[in-house]
């Protein structure tokens, strides 16, 4: 298997017939690589990750993330890549009236696993999120730095190759942050898992090797 | 209290129409049975001076069942009295063959003008009496409300389908959120969907029950066995095959239409 994840060559994204967003642009995200993308409000940063699940086709160019070709996507294609991929908002994005541990089971329940594995897993994580006291509880019963956590639990739920990042910690204090970014950093670490996070700021604090692409005027530079 | 509302909103127009089939089942049974019983009674009668092939007779009307002679010894023998013998032998053999004709089904007017002609037109039959004007109003009278109430429950399938797709996207709506994460997740189009399914499931069951209890009511102590038997109709039983027909039209609308309010927001 290639060692590329995302690969971006001559991307231009555009919502209709709205000017370009990111034009003409060109990365490559690989195993492993822990990838920071920053830029002001507006630069389209969260559009270049939706791009990467598959929400916001190309306008021109190729973009291709876990082998699959986003250009024209296919609704087989869409689905094959979001179960293969973990994505993480500012918002959480938890199901209000489902229970944490359900709501970390939901990408396992998704591919397919029996609901024993399910459980298991979702304990597992929960535990390692310290979390799992909390499991039978409903999202509104949590903090925002909880809820975040157990979104990071849902996003690693089923080992995704790469983990889509969207401001994880916007609504946080930084403490909650810092836990965020150690999970995070976990994963990238022991699972290899590859991190491509949208944020203001990179956090100070963050010991790991990471790459950061700055978006400006619609173009993507790669700071060394 | 919660389930009620929840479900309230389904339940109650697939209630209605189901009822209206139903319905419209049960008069087109009372109308069957009806035609069923003048059918039974019915026959026509062709006088004729030579003995009839029932072959011949089959070719001019196409739902003959049954040819037989009609025995008017009976009638002969109560005029012994009167007459010589030599002169009753003369009248019987000058006498015409009386034959009954039973038919498969009642037929139409127009049918039943159509084969009067073609039987006066085979050799040797002098005359063809039908009875149909006996029946008609009434047959007509049970036929016309049939037409309506199946013109009634089209009207309100048309209205509950709409009324589901309706309620179908108010669901959607408040489950907007968790649409669009199972989505993002990958989820299938039969996962995010697997709820309102169950409902609308459910919802059938509901409805079809509702509707068989009513008319196994009606059907078993209801006041209009007695109307019925009145005109001499036996009234049609409700089936346990009903109830399943009726959570299949159910299941299908309610399905139907959920998935097409799951397709318009997909396109959104």
């Amino acid at each position: 298997m290639s060692n590329t994840v995302v690969k971006a060559q001559n991307l231009t994204l555009s919502y209709k017939k709205n000017e370009p967003i990111i034009k003409n642009t060109k990365f490559d995200v690989n195993t492993k690589d822990f990838i920071f993308i920053t830029g002001r409000s507006g630069s389209g940063k969260s559009t270049l990750l939706k791009s990467m699940y598959g929400v916001l086709p190309p306008k021109e160019g190729i973009l291709s993330v876990c082998g699959v070709e986003l250009n024209n996507i296919s609704t087989k294609n869409k689905i094959f890549l979001r179960k293969h991929i973990g994505v993480i908002f500012q918002d959480y994005k938890l199901i209000d009236n489902w229970t944490i541990e359900k709501n970390v089971m939901l990408p396992l329940l998704i591919a397919g696993f029996s609901k024993d594995v399910c459980i298991a897993q979702a304990h597992k994580l929960l535990k390692h999120v310290k979390l799992l006291h909390k499991a039978d509880k409903i999202p509104l019963e949590l903090s925002g730095g909880e809820q975040q956590r157990a979104a990071v639990a849902r996003a690693l739920a089923h080992n995704p190759v790469l983990i889509l990042a969207d401001e994880p910690t916007g609504n946080l204090d930084e403490y909650s942050s810092s836990v965020i970014w150690d999970l995070l950093k976990g994963a990238n670490a022991q699972l290899g898992t590859s991190i491509i996070a949208v944020t203001h700021k990179i956090p100070s604090l963050l010991r790991v090797n990471y790459r950061h692409l700055i978006i400006d005027k619609g173009e993507i530079d790669e700071v060394s | 209290m919660k389930f009620l509302k929840y479900h309230i909103s389904i339940v109650l127009p697939l209630f209605l129409l189901l009822f209206a089939v139903e319905s419209f089942y049960m008069l087109k049974r009372v109308v069957n049975n009806y035609e069923q019983k003048i059918n039974n009674e019915y026959s026509i009668v062709i006088v004729s001076k030579v003995p009839l092939d029932k072959k011949i007779v089959a070719d001019k009307i196409n739902n003959l069942s049954e040819l037989k002679i009609i025995n008017v010894n009976n009638v002969l023998n109560n005029l012994k009295n009167n007459i010589s013998a030599s002169s009753l032998e003369k009248i019987k053999n000058d006498f015409p063959i009386f034959y009954s004709a039973k038919l498969k089904y009642l037929p139409t007017s127009k049918e039943l003008s159509s084969m009067k002609r073609k039987l006066k037109n085979i050799t040797g039959v002098k005359s063809v009496t039908t009875f149909k004007k006996n029946y008609d109003k009434f047959y007509n009278f049970l036929t016309f409300n049939k037409i309506l109430l199946l013109f009634f429950t089209i009207f309100v399938s048309v209205v509950v389908w709409l009324l589901i797709i309706k309620q179908a996207e108010v669901w959607i709506f408040e489950h907007k959120q968790r649409f669009e994460i199972m989505s993002i997740l990958g989820a299938p189009f039969w996962m995010k969907s697997a709820m309102l399914y169950r409902v609308v499931i459910v919802d059938s069951i509901i409805s079809s029950v509702l509707v068989s209890l009513v008319f196994l009511f009606i059907s078993t102590k209801s006041k209009t066995i007695d109307h019925l038997s009145g005109i001499d109709i036996p009234f049609p039983q409700f089936h346990i095959f009903d109830s399943l027909i009726l959570f299949g039209i159910g299941i299908f609308i309610s399905v139907i239409s959920v998935t097409f309010a799951i397709l318009k927001l997909n396109k959104e």
